[in-house]
């Protein structure tokens, strides 16, 4: 074995890199990382800014830059879904009837409640199913994880909460009738089209699924 | 070997490979060793990541720690796949040479 017998522990830095590595390859080759790059920060055969280069090219690749993409296709899909239809079209309708000073300010924590929910689903949908909320880029596989242990539509209701929250929050009758027709519309695309669709491509799980967990109304899941 | 020919994941295991082939070796030794013969400097991360996969694939296997550094050797099917793969090339280096010659002769 040759090398110069430097010891002692990393660099601190080295070791939140090293963190962004897989959970499996960290347990397996995370020490020997951060113990390797301080042997070579020590020695002089690196600088601090290629060895941090390095171990995040190295994460990159572990990951296979799918993760990356997932937040990105998510972050996109946020902003332009419930983007325009949480708050640019509740805003267009809110102005057009000059309705904007908030006068209930308790709706925030129905608001605040609904962006929650929302967040919560697409973390299922991005850790566990690796897709996102969309129909063209959904999960590959039945997620029956975290808000969907309950319910099997929660991001519509997060949806509802979010604007319900926002008719409340500014006095809008108007605003509460969009909400309505959301609800509507959320109702037969789902009955009419989602259901039908989520049959065909994961045909028993999906059905087992429907049996466990009702549609609109949460539930607490019954444990096998 | 240029430093632009080692970019691809399977020449980095080919370094790897071609340094254990000579004795087992932790991650200081093998980076120190590729450096000498190749003139290539690998990082923790480029080294690992590779390391990584060549233990996936039963190519290198871990020996027990030693002094809080844990040695890697080659296996026989690491050292068989090494021979292949270095045979191929060598015969692609011939072939290519050969027809330099023929044609600046």
């Amino acid at each position: 074995m040759t090398g110069p017998a430097v010891r002692g522990r990393p660099p601190r830095w080295v070791r939140w890199l090293v963190a962004v590595y897989p959970r499996a390859w960290r347990a397996r080759y995370g020490s020997e990382v951060s113990g390797l790059t301080g042997e070579l920060l020590r020695a002089g055969d690196t600088t601090p800014r290629r060895a941090a280069l390095d171990l995040l090219g190295g994460a990159v690749a572990e990951r296979g830059g799918r993760t990356a993409s997932l937040v990105i296709r998510n972050v996109v899909f946020t902003l332009v879904i419930p983007g325009l239809g949480g708050a640019w079209l509740p805003w267009r309708i809110l102005s057009g009837q000059g309705h904007t000073v908030p006068v209930a300010w308790e709706a925030t924590v129905v608001i605040a409640a609904g962006t929650a929910l929302y967040g919560w689903c697409v973390w299922n949908f991005a850790a566990v199913g690796r897709g996102t909320p969309g129909p063209w880029d959904a999960p590959r596989r039945v997620v029956a994880a975290g808000p969907y242990r309950f319910v099997r539509n929660p991001i519509y209701i997060a949806a509802l909460l979010v604007v319900g929250g926002e008719a409340w929050l500014f006095g809008s009758p108007r605003l509460l009738a969009y909400a309505g027709v959301m609800a509507l519309t959320f109702h037969l695309f789902v009955t009419g089209y989602e259901e039908r669709r989520l049959s065909r491509s994961f045909g028993g799980s999906y059905q087992e699924y429907r049996r466990a967990v009702p549609r609109w109304i949460p539930r607490p899941p019954r444990h096998a | 070997m240029t430093t632009e020919s080692i970019r691809g994941s399977s020449d980095r295991s080919v370094l790897i490979l071609t340094s254990l082939a000579g004795s087992p070796k932790h991650g200081y030794a093998l980076i120190k060793d590729i450096e000498d013969f190749a003139g290539v400097t690998l990082g923790a991360g480029t080294l690992y990541g590779a390391l990584a996969k060549l233990e996936q694939d039963g190519l290198v296997a871990a020996l027990p720690e030693q002094d809080r550094r844990r040695p890697y050797q080659i296996t026989p099917a690491g050292r068989e796949q090494l021979r292949e793969r270095l045979s191929e090339s060598a015969r692609i280096a011939e072939i290519g040479l050969r027809r330099i010659a023929a044609a600046t002769s």
